[in-house]
């Protein structure tokens, strides 16, 4: 009993420290891989290079002062939270004053089914393109991809609940 | 060598066996996936079936079970961490199938029908050997659906081979959108059972040629 209990242990304790070094020696790298996806993503949606470093997050609001707000958000999916990145256009012309336009989506983080939802991380896919230019308004007249129908709903109430954030009207660069 | 041939052949693990179908019917829509949980489960299995052949006179039989899957886990999350810091890419296309490969009964059958009870140079083979057949079972599918699905092979190379693998990719110009229930689940249903009734013939056809070899008792 004292002998199994013994080995029982020393598995565990073996596994735990295989465990400890393989995050050590990985840990540096992931938080870069994913730094880098992060602004890669950013990039993407905004078209300019936006200097690394300089993340304002006010609340899931970002305010990058030329007419364009990052905005992040979560909305719950198939199989688990899915993390949205949306660029959004304030229009700041007189008439139309506090009126957004989508200017593109990203998912940084999600669970979906693989082989079904796979199209939800790839930035070219025509029904995230689709997002692109759409008034906030109309969101909710997009239809869902064919098989993901909860995934895309999901996004499409994410993105809905994005662009409404009361944030989006303070902005703090005015003047 | 009848080790290695055995587990990758005549007992192999997908066609055979049918274990490990979930990853086997969800990760097989294209080649680069295909290869990349191919890759990680040949590492988890080739990983804890060697410990565990390693330590199996410690391991206390009536709780052989905890440790099996003790180990198996602690080889999966080392295989996440490795991909999310050397494949990132990759690993955000396959990252739910990487995770369960935990609990990909393959692993935990050729441990508790092979590894815990064989002496290390016999599992390497067997763990080499199953992990072989899992591979080829996974790049035939993933190929086969690549190309009816896309019309391409070898798209997407450079999430495992950098930058340069890029070039690999070839397209045939078959159709234009290419059949796209191919690509989606119930294609890998429908080619997984086709390839299953042609293995199985091409099985059936090479046991009787060498009569009296290898039957199992039915």
């Amino acid at each position: 009993m004292v002998k199994a209990i013994g080995s029982l242990l020393g598995i565990a304790l073996a596994c735990a420290l295989l465990l400890g070094l393989t995050h050590r020696a990985t840990t540096e790298h992931i938080k870069h891989n994913q730094n880098a996806h992060f602004w890669q993503q950013v990039n993407e949606l905004t078209a300019l290079d936006v200097p690394i470093d300089k993340v304002e997050w006010d609340e899931n609001v970002w305010h990058l002062c030329n007419g364009l707000v990052l905005v992040r958000g979560e909305t719950r999916g198939y199989g688990g939270p899915i993390h949205l990145l949306a660029a959004l256009q304030l229009d700041t012309a007189r008439e139309k004053d506090g009126q957004t336009t989508v200017r593109g989506v990203s998912v940084t983080r999600h669970q979906e089914t693989p082989g079904i939802a796979d199209f939800i991380s790839q930035s070219q896919h025509p029904w995230l393109q689709h997002l692109a230019g759409l008034d906030p308004a109309r969101i909710g007249g997009v239809e869902a991809v064919t098989g993901a129908t909860i995934t895309s709903q999901a996004i499409l109430r994410g993105l809905d609940a994005m662009t409404a954030y009361p944030e989006l009207a303070s902005s703090r660069c005015k003047g | 060598m009848s080790t290695f041939s055995r587990a990758a052949i005549t007992h192999n693990p997908a066609w055979v066996q049918l274990l490990g179908l979930c990853p086997l019917l969800a990760v097989s829509n294209n080649v680069v996936n295909a290869l990349g949980l191919s890759l990680a489960s040949a590492f988890v299995l080739f990983g804890s079936n060697c410990t565990i052949s390693m330590i199996r006179a410690w391991i206390p039989s009536f709780a052989r079970l905890p440790c099996f899957v003790l180990i198996i886990a602690t080889f999966t999350t080392c295989t996440v961490l490795l991909l999310q810091a050397f494949a990132f890419d990759l690993y955000l296309r396959i990252a739910l199938f990487v995770q369960i490969i935990v609990t990909n009964c393959m692993i935990v059958g050729r441990i508790e029908a092979f590894a815990s009870k064989q002496p290390l140079a016999k599992t390497i083979l067997d763990a080499a050997g199953t992990a072989c057949g899992f591979a080829i079972a996974l790049l035939a599918l993933g190929a086969i659906r690549e190309l009816i699905g896309h019309g391409t092979l070898f798209a997407g190379m450079e999430l495992l081979f950098g930058p340069t693998a890029a070039s690999w990719q070839l397209t045939f110009n078959v159709s234009e959108q290419g059949l796209l229930i191919a690509t989606l689940p119930p294609g890998a249903f429908i080619i997984a059972g086709l390839a299953l009734g042609f293995g199985n013939a091409l099985l059936k056809k090479f046991r009787s040629r060498q009569p009296s070899n290898n039957r199992e008792p039915s």
